[in-house]
């Protein structure tokens, strides 16, 4: 049985530098590969900032030597994190450390969007500017500029767009993503959950969770919190077509089939009413319209719900009955991204009448009130006066009366401005973000700029939309400059700051310099009376008793969290709902008044036909929308993404895992990618990450990796509210 | 063959046993190194002779079921843990102190795990890699070899051993575990008496 060993085999074994031991080779040791020498390492320092690698704005401490950057961690104190940083956080690193990054101001040259570039100054590049802009305004007047935004630094563009005299300050976070569900919560109790939620999620004893994929479309301390209530028990219904990271910590997955959430929804209030399920004591005391709600839903039956959903009958009322049970430390959970069907306000609603039913509003594990830290903005002359409507219709009588005014309809602009409708606009102003990869109509965006005199873009990273620039503005990164504030409204009121870690690497300069001397050009300085973003924010903290300087010695200053006034109704003290009635309004009275209330009703969405599959995509823990694939250290993790296809889905086509497949639309839009056969996905479904597919040759990493869902998702619209309807396209798959 | 080298070959083979199976490594490294140690008279032939050796693909993927049962996979826990911080320092704790001690020794060799191993340095298969290159050297490096025994391998390895042959279900982790237990237990036996020292004194001077 014995064998001599052979020398020439057991070197081949040892590779990859493993030691060997006697001329054997191990399996675990190797020589250290670099000479251990001491490294003579200046001492480090550590600011304050909060991150910008995501939209939840997590508290970070960045510890710096030799005048750079060189590693992020969490701040304990915050609140939104409690010392965690994600993979996206700790890689924010490289968005100022970026090769790709835009170095200095640079002039358009050849035709829009050929990538052809001239190196300018920023003295000629706000020269073109405010040239450009004066003689719009003085043809077209002062709507005639549109600016869209995308980031924290948005907020010094909006004042400059405000300043200028126009109502067409945008940004996507309502159209494209939240405002079905802050409309919703709005209409019913006066209480928008915010973009950071006030969920009592450590104390929730009761889940379900309505395609919340809390785990990957991740945000530090929503996750943590839910995770703590998991570890400690809490169950977890999780409802989505696709058995995500989330629906793997569940104590129960229902593959719902796509676009027909309300119809269970619908189905649950009806039991709950029907079987006397909701909190009465509060329903009586705190509700309006609980007999109405009941006529409008007595046709949604379970057994309805299961023709339409595919959830079974039984399985509704048993969910009902277990939601019921677990109350008031019990959460519908709405997703973040509420847009995706032609009624996404209904589905909205539901949400926020069950979580009314259940009772939670300012009850532990249901709905906190949050604290605020009031933190008083700058004494201003006021705005000019806009003579004109939003161009987007948000907001307006008659068009979205019922959209968001402040953030607007970012869709809706991109369409007013291809369309010229309903007046000119001429000029385009952009902060961060990225119309192709974050709406759904590469078509529209083209046009849009296609008809504009000037379009100047600001941004710190090159993408698909600023090479369409006629100007390019290079910005400083979020760990090379002061911006404004962050107040926060959570458990604990808080005001926390963003510090630079170093100095710009590039000619680039911060939001507000860039905003404040644009200004200045355009005779707008009124509204930029500070010499810096620090002095700006000294002034502001001083009027509360605060001052930059004692900010900066901690990152953070919070009021601490009051039980009493998070939970008045666990400590004998009434809630306050801000309606137009007082009291919770389970059939909304502007949504009447409006003529509006058939959003409580079901609206059918649409069916694949043979062949077809409903279009979905989604987060993944690694990226943030389209504005981190170019990240080195993300694409190390998540480098493309891929088409998950059910086998029985894929086998009908002869498509195997690691295929590439053309995924194409009833409007012949196509992209190319490869297939992940899985059974984690309806087999009458698709999906793929968001924000893959790019385009513009300058993001050296990102370039042709993947397949962008944007190119693919449905362009219709919720016809309450103007949002996208996203989730209402329907594809074929082929194998390439 | 000399003590030294019959040592180095002893831990090496116990190091081989627990590390993720490897038709190569199996046939090519673990097989030759048994044969060659099960024909050297002494009380470590009997265990080394007992070792049943996979047959085939399917035996050492079978293996490989259970290597990532025991070892790495786990619904809840893990049934039997291979790093010797879970034993020495509470057994909620990884990356714990006692991980410094191999970490130091590590680093006077110039030594770290492969950073594909994926393994942290007091895993079983480190630690016993460890031991067999501290042996190879002939007894120069006996401090080194008496703290990391005593400190580790000894104090820790009994229960893991005890605890591979509760929960494997395969006889191959039966036999590497007893041997392995063998082996320190005699290594154990050797360095307290060439010595004369026991654990006690390895820690302080450990602390000086």
């Amino acid at each position: 049985m014995s064998k001599t060993t052979d020398p020439s085999r057991r070197r081949f074994l040892g590779g990859a530098g493993l030691l060997a031991v006697g001329g054997y080779p191990a399996r675990a040791l190797a020589r250290v590969k670099a000479p251990h020498a001491a490294e003579m390492l200046g001492p480090s320092r550590e600011v304050f900032s909060f991150c910008d690698m995501c939209y939840w704005r997590c508290g970070l401490k960045i510890r710096v030597r030799d005048g750079r950057a060189v590693k992020i961690e969490g701040n304990p104190e915050h609140p939104n994190n409690r010392g965690v940083v994600c993979a996206k956080g700790n890689a924010g690193l490289m968005a100022a450390y970026d090769p790709d990054r835009l170095k200095f101001p640079l002039l358009r040259m050849g035709e829009r969007g050929a990538g052809k570039w001239k190196r300018i100054s920023w003295d000629e590049a706000y020269d073109r500017i405010a040239a450009a802009f004066l003689k719009a305004k003085e043809q077209y007047g002062p709507e005639t500029l549109a600016m869209i935004g995308h980031g924290t630094w948005e907020k010094p563009y909006h004042r400059l767009a405000h300043a200028f005299g126009t109502p067409n300050t945008t940004s996507p976070v309502f159209g494209l993503c939240c405002g079905p569900r802050d409309v919703a919560n709005q209409l019913v109790a006066g209480r928008p959950l915010g973009g950071n939620e006030t969920l009592d999620l450590e104390n929730c004893r009761y889940f379900l969770m309505m395609g919340r994929n809390i785990t990957e479309s991740l945000h530090n301390g929503e996750t943590l919190g839910w995770v703590e209530a998991v570890a400690k028990g809490a169950q977890v219904v999780y409802v989505d077509p696709r058995y995500t990271i989330t629906a793997s910590k569940a104590k129960e997955w229902l593959p719902i089939r796509p676009l027909t959430d309300h119809a269970f929804l619908l189905a649950l209030i009806r039991v709950m009413i029907e079987e006397r399920l909701y909190d009465t004591e509060f329903v009586a005391a705190y509700t309006l319209g609980l007999e109405e709600l009941e006529r409008r839903v007595a046709r949604y039956t379970p057994e309805w719900a299961e023709e339409e959903c595919g959830i079974a009958a039984k399985d509704i009322r048993r969910i009902a009955r277990e939601l019921a049970a677990h109350a008031p430390a019990a959460l519908v959970y709405s997703p973040r991204r509420l847009t995706r069907t032609s009624n996404d306000l209904g589905t909205g609603l539901a949400i926020s009448i069950l979580n009314t039913l259940l009772g939670v509003w300012d009850r532990e594990g249901g709905i906190f009130s949050p604290l605020s830290f009031p933190v008083p903005e700058p004494d201003l002359p006021p705005f000019p006066h806009a003579d004109a409507p939003r161009a987007d219709g948000a907001g307006v009588e008659g068009v979205w009366p019922l959209a968001n005014a402040q953030y607007g309809l970012t869709n809706q602009m991109w369409s007013a401005i291809a369309e010229q409708k309903p007046y000119p606009i001429k000029l385009l102003l952009t902060a961060g973000g990225n119309g192709f990869m974050n709406s759904t109509d590469f078509d529209a965006i083209r046009r849009a700029i296609g008809q504009l005199d000037f379009f100047v873009a600001a941004d710190i990273a090159p993408n698909e939309m600023n090479q369409y620039a006629d100007i390019l503005l290079p910005e400083a990164s979020y760990l090379e400059r002061y911006d404004d504030l962050q107040t926060g409204g959570a458990k604990e009121g808080f005001v926390a700051v963003r510090m630079p870690a170093m100095k710009p690497l590039h000619d680039t300069r911060d939001a507000w310099t860039i905003c404040k001397q644009l200004a200045g050009r355009l005779g707008l300085g009124a509204w930029f009376p500070h010499a810096s973003a620090a002095e700006l924010i000294d002034e502001r903290l001083k009027k509360a008793g605060l001052s930059l300087a004692e900010l900066e010695t901690k990152g953070i200053v919070k009021k601490p969290a009051d039980p009493a006034r998070n939970f008045p109704r666990e400590h004998g003290l009434p809630s306050v709902f801000p309606t137009p009635s007082g009291k919770v309004e389970l059939v909304p009275s502007r949504l009447k008044a409006l003529g509006m209330d058939d959003a409580l009703d079901y609206l059918p969405q649409v069916r694949p036909q043979d062949g077809e599959f409903h279009f979905t995509f989604g987060r993944v823990g690694f990226h943030t929308h389209a504005r981190t694939q170019n990240n080195p250290w993300l694409a190390d993790l998540m480098g493309e993404n891929e088409l998950w296809i059910h086998p029985d889905a894929a086998s009908r086509q002869g498509i195997r895992d690691g295929d590439r497949v053309e995924v194409a639309d009833r409007n012949s839009r196509k992209e190319t990618l490869r297939a992940k056969v899985t059974r984690r996905i309806r087999p009458d479904t698709v999906f793929m990450v968001h924000g893959f597919g790019h385009f513009d040759p300058r993001m050296r990493t990102a370039h042709g990796k993947g397949a962008a869902d944007a190119n693919l998702a449905s362009r219709d619209r919720d016809g309450h509210l103007g949002t996208v309807a996203m989730g209402r396209s329907l594809v074929r798959v082929r194998k390439l | 063959m000399a003590e030294h080298d019959i040592r180095m070959k002893l831990h090496l083979l116990c190091a081989g046993l627990f590390a993720e199976p490897e038709a190569e490594h199996l046939e090519h490294v673990l097989r030759p190194l048994a044969a060659e140690l099960g024909q050297t008279d002494g009380p470590w032939q009997e265990g080394v002779r007992a070792l049943p050796f996979p047959e085939g693909g399917r035996e050492t993927a079978q293996l490989g079921l259970e290597y990532n049962r025991l070892f790495v996979l786990a619904k809840g826990h893990v049934p039997v843990q291979p790093y010797g911080g879970y034993w020495l320092d509470g057994k909620s704790t990884l990356y714990g102190p006692s991980l410094r001690t191999v970490e130091r020794i590590m680093a006077a060799e110039g030594l770290e795990p492969a950073q594909a191993s994926g393994l942290a340095p007091d895993h079983v298969v480190c630690e016993l890699e460890l031991m067999a290159h501290l042996a190879s050297q002939g007894g120069k490096k006996a401090p080194l070899e008496k703290t990391l025994l005593f400190n580790h391998l000894a104090r820790w390895t009994p229960d893991f051993c005890r605890a591979v042959m509760e929960n494997t279900r395969e006889e191959f982790y039966c036999a590497a575990a007893k041997l392995l237990e063998e082996t320190v237990a005699r290594d154990e036996a050797r360095l307290a008496a060439h010595m004369g020292r026991t654990a006690g004194d390895a820690d302080e001077e450990e602390q000086a």
